[in-house]
């Protein structure tokens, strides 16, 4: 086996695969990627069992074959090189020589064929949506979802499609909660493309995440599902990651309808004090005391291993005084998500949750579940 | 002999064609059989009337229970009845319907045969029984209290027998005075129900209290789907069906999916030849099975049916039938391991390609894994002839077990006291390390094998008595200690190590984290600061009904420990809340941990014992794991977090936190002099 490749392609390639394969996996070749020749291409396949990922990049093919290699180590190896081409070769004990100019590589690899296989996808539909579209609502909701392996369902992001008015074009929707906050987003009317899911499926979070990386840097992609995949490809690459079989809850019942008192911020006057507090409010829960009386909205945390800390903003807000205790870290990822210069905060009494939404825009809310400090 | 056609007999002799169905034991039979305590809690009275009804054949039974069973209970079956004659007999002591000789006990395959049951229920209660043959007219009343025949009767009824038990021990005010609350005897009472109707699918139950229909369970040909009736949908719905063969012992049954657990092994129902069982032995196998395929320290649910000849196994071992002796036990013991690796085996592709991370069980394993079965059937074949002989010699001096509540289980209370010597020992040896408060703690949790030894010198840096009150008071600043040291790494994904001059110091990462949000729960319940996440999304959990009985009775306590639940109709609840310090954690599993801690001898203990006994569940369950890599300035975060703490000298189970290698120490190792 040997090619000649461009450096760079070769180095975003090899990048593209270290969210997915694992990178101390007591089954060594689950820490390693697999590169196959094809015809004046390589093919790059990585997984980790949940997330499969394919993609190919031109190159010079001298003699064709496969091998598997750590994708940590490549990609390490390959960002120290200098010069604009690489030279792949494989020789028959599965090692592997790389040249750049006068550098040279040696490293052992692992046969190709006890790499875990990723199938092709063909022939399912797919639909054709926005990269940054897509990659926005990952980025609006993902946050919000379980990092919890025994609350499988609500680790991953709900994916839905729903129809935007009277039987108009349908929009991608995200929905993720852990169970204390949940972040729900909307695409533009008819980001779909098309794409109807009778029932919202749920996508694991890392394999979203990886989506986003993915998609964020495309124009568009295209989208479909598969046996239990969530599949979804750019010109030259492929990415399915493993649904989550489990029923999502109702996220829409918890989703407040009578309306607290509604307070608007400008998003980075209030990121910014949220964060002071942050610094020592308790690390587990980071609890911060939000009240609002006298026009203005006070915040204080306090912690005994640690300190106080103490701010003001000044706001207008409709109704009366008020005083609740939240997780600094759920409203400050909540805001974050918010692409608006202001924000609206809806705060409620007692144990009902908090609203979080951009002034302007109805596509994004974030709910946050107050803290209740026991008397 | 034909194993079966014994069986015919015994069942015959049950059969109403008789006239003269009771016979009165011979007086050396009667003593050949122990005696003992049979009847401890209305769940008692409810298992032996089950026992009667299905030996009668009853299809359809009916369970009234007044206050849990504690004021009253009623058992009503169509069964076959009892002859007019016969009624008079049936509150002697050793009347018995089916055995007649000696050696027919042992190949009893009828429920109830020592002819104790009623006359047992009748000295502590007001029984009154009404029942009618098919064949009779009329039926019969009887009333007995206090041992005594009160009243006979003709009476009108239908086909079958209904027993109403009522003043339960009224006439023994100490027993009555262990009742423990309404909700817990009638979960006791459910509980009773479960055994009997896991294993009688074919027979419609009712189960009433106070009035109020409780369960209603209809008859079913699939003893998969009674299964899902009695521990709940979920998981009834994820269980594998297993079967094995071995000579004349077969093993069928149901045990969950290996991504089902439970905190602990209530769920496990093993029935010999349809008797509800505990046996060490089975539940050794079958732990022997789960290992390495569920998480460690979880728990399947399972039901498994055992059928072998009568002979081969002694059920008269337990005034309560609650444990037997089997001759072959190897046999048993390999029958259960293979079959349910069998089963497991067949659903490993399904778990392979779903979310799982694990990989697949290596092939290469294979040898290694039949050695540690060896090795562990060994270990249980040895353990299980010891405990039998001390457990047999137990029951058979009798009367020390009348106390009855300790006799359930008194080999493992044997097992219990004898650690405890054991500990006490270990104690006296230890060093002193231990703050006041804790010792008694210590002394009650130690693990067995934790004997201080003498290679580690196990150090607190500091007298407990001048410890600042607790941690950041303004007296007394905090340790330096671990703050003073040098972090080196982890070792073997649990033991993080330091270095403190001239001195080796580890530290195991969850006995640390462990004892750090103990504390840190501890002090927030103290300072009336318990920080609580309620949930956006209230989770739902479905309990067996004694959990369920259990957690209304403990739901004070929970609360005060940041967990928030509530009724939600039949025996589920929702969670409305959890500590927030633990508020990444799946609810549910807070819950069942927490509970798991309630369940078992928890008499005696205080409410701030058991409060305390929760916390260090949690704590548990929120520390960092054996395995978790922690990056340095988590490590080092956790070695200032213990300078904080009055005391961090163990965990809250008892084991040490962290040991000392001091240079002279370290010099002998390396025999340096």
């Amino acid at each position: 086996m040997e090619f000649h490749i461009d450096r760079n392609v070769f180095l975003e390639g090899v990048q593209k695969t270290l969210g997915i394969v694992e990178r101390k996996s007591i089954v060594p070749i689950l820490n390693n990627i697999l590169i196959r020749t094809e015809e004046g291409r390589i093919k790059i396949v990585a997984t980790n069992r949940e997330i499969g990922l394919i993609s190919r990049y031109d190159a010079q093919i001298n003699i064709p074959g496969d091998i598997t290699i750590s994708a940590l180590k490549l990609f390490e190896m390959i960002k120290e090189t200098q010069d604009d081409t690489l030279q792949f070769i494989k020789n028959e004990q599965h090692q592997v020589t790389m040249k750049s100019g006068r550098a040279i590589y040696r490293i052992s690899g692992l046969p190709a064929d006890l790499y875990p296989q990723v199938l092709e996808v063909d022939e399912i539909p797919l639909y054709k949506v926005s990269g940054a579209d897509l990659a926005n609502l990952v980025r609006k909701t993902s946050f919000a979802a379980s990092t919890d392996e025994m609350r499988a369902n609500l680790t991953g992001v709900f994916f839905e499609t729903e129809a935007s008015g009277e039987d108009g074009p349908p929009r991608m929707k995200m929905v993720a909660t852990d169970g204390h906050r949940l972040s729900s987003a909307l695409g533009p009317v008819g980001s779909a493309g098309g794409l109807v899911l009778e029932k919202g499926i749920v996508v694991p979070r890392k394999g979203m995440e990886e989506i986003r990386k993915i998609a964020e840097a495309e124009e568009a992609v295209w989208i479909g599902v598969d046996h239990g995949m969530f599949v979804m490809k750019t010109d030259n690459l492929t990415i399915k990651v493993s649904l989550i079989d489990a029923d999502y809850p109702d996220y829409r019942r918890v989703i407040p309808k009578n309306k607290g008192v509604l307070a608007i911020f400008s998003r980075d006057v209030l990121l910014h004090a949220l964060r002071r507090m942050g610094v020592v409010s308790n690390e587990n829960y980071n609890d911060v005391v939000i009240e609002l009386s006298d026009g203005r909205m006070a915040l204080s945390s306090n912690n005994p291993d640690v300190g106080e800390a103490n701010d003001e903003i000044a706001v207008s807000y409709n109704g009366g005084d008020l005083t609740n205790t939240y997780n600094v870290r759920y409203v400050i990822e909540a805001i974050k998500a918010v692409d608006e210069e202001e924000v609206s905060f809806e705060i409620n009494e007692g144990m009902k949750p908090g609203v979080i939404m951009g002034v302007g825009n109805d596509d994004y809310l974030s709910i946050v579940m107050p803290l209740k400090l026991k008397e | 002999m034909e194993p079966d056609s014994n069986q015919n007999n015994v069942l015959d002799a049950a059969r109403p064609k008789l006239a003269q169905k009771i016979n009165i034991l011979p007086p050396e039979l009667a003593h050949r059989i122990a005696a003992g305590e049979v009847i401890e809690r209305p769940a008692s009275i409810l298992k032996e009337l089950l026992e009667n009804a299905l030996d009668a054949g009853a299809t359809v039974i009916q369970i009234e229970l007044v206050k849990g069973g504690c004021d009253a209970l009623r058992v009503t079956d169509n069964g076959a009845g009892m002859e007019p004659a016969d009624v008079p007999l049936a509150f002697q002591r050793h009347a018995t319907s089916k055995l007649t000789v000696f050696d027919d006990l042992y190949r009893l395959r009828s429920f109830g045969f020592r002819g104790e049951a009623l006359p047992s229920i009748a000295a502590v209660a007001r029984v009154e029984l009404t029942t009618r043959p098919a064949t009779a007219l009329g039926g019969t009343t009887i009333v007995a209290e206090n041992s005594r025949v009160e009243e006979l009767r003709e009476a009108g009824c239908p086909v079958g027998t209904t027993i109403h038990v009522s003043q339960i021990f009224a006439a023994v005010p100490a027993r009555r005075k262990f009742l423990k609350s309404e909700a817990t005897e009638q979960g006791a009472c459910l509980e009773a129900v479960n055994r009997i109707a896991l294993a009688s699918p074919g027979v419609k139950f009712r189960v009433l209290n106070n009035g109020r229909l409780l369960w209603d369970m209809p008859a079913t040909a699939d003893a998969g789907e009674r299964i899902g009736m009695v521990l709940g949908r979920e998981t009834g719905s994820g269980l594998l069906k297993v079967k094995g063969v071995r000579g004349e012992l077969t093993l069928e049954g149901y045990i969950s999916r290996p991504e089902i657990t439970r905190a602990n092994a209530k769920d496990i129902y093993c029935f010999v030849n349809g008797r509800c069982i505990r046996d060490a032995l089975l539940n050794h196998a079958l732990m022997t099975a789960c290992r390495n395929v569920m998480a460690a320290k979880r728990y399947p649910a399972a039901v498994l049916f055992l059928t072998m000849p009568s002979e081969e196994v002694d059920i008269n071992v337990h005034p309560a039938k609650l444990e037997v002796r089997f001759q072959n036990p190897r046999a048993i013991y390999g029958l259960v391991v293979e079959t349910i690796l069998a089963g497991f085996a067949a659903v490993a592709p399904a778990l392979d390609d779903g979310a799982s991370p694990m990989p697949a069980t290596d092939p290469g394993d294979a040898n290694l894994t039949s050695q540690v079965y060896q090795r562990r059937l060994e270990e249980a074949v040895k353990r299980y002839t010891l405990l039998g002989g001390a457990k047999k010699s137990s029951y058979r001096s009798g009367a020390s077990f009348s106390a009855g509540s300790g006799a359930l289980f008194s080999a493992a209370a044997d097992r219990r006291r004898g650690r405890r010597d054991d500990d006490a020992s270990a104690g006296e040896g230890s060093p002193s390390f231990l703050g006041g408060g804790e010792r008694g703690n210590l002394e009650r949790r130690h693990e067995p094998g934790f004997v201080s030894e003498p290679t580690v010198e196990a150090a607190a840096p500091r007298d407990p008595a001048d410890a600042p009150a607790f941690p950041g008071s303004e007296d007394g600043s905090p340790r330096r200690y671990f703050a003073s040291m040098t972090y080196l790494g982890q070792a073997g994904g649990c033991y993080l190590v330091f270095s403190h001059d001239h001195d080796l110091i580890l530290v195991d990462q969850h006995a640390a984290h462990e004892r750090i949000l103990y504390e840190e729960l501890r002090r927030e319940g103290r300072e009336g600061r318990l920080a609580v996440q309620p949930l956006l999304i209230p989770e739902v959990a479905t309990l067996s009904p004694g959990d369920y009985g259990m957690l209304m009775e403990h739901r004070d306590l929970l609360r005060e420990a940041g967990l928030e639940i509530e009724p939600f109709g039949g025996h589920t609840v929702s969670i409305r809340s959890l500590p927030a310090a633990l508020g990444r954690l799946a609810p549910r599993t807070l819950l069942e941990e927490s509970l798991a801690q309630l369940t078992g001898p928890t008499e005696g203990l205080s409410w701030g014992e058991k409060r305390d006994r929760v916390l260090i569940s949690l704590a548990c369950q929120g520390a960092v794991k054996k395995g978790q890599i922690l990056s340095e300035a988590e490590a080092v975060r956790l070695g200032h977090d213990l300078d904080r703490l009055p005391f961090a000298g163990t965990c809250p189970h008892g084991r040490p936190v962290w040991i000392v290698l001091t240079e002279r120490r370290l010099a002998g190792l390396f025999r340096r002099t």
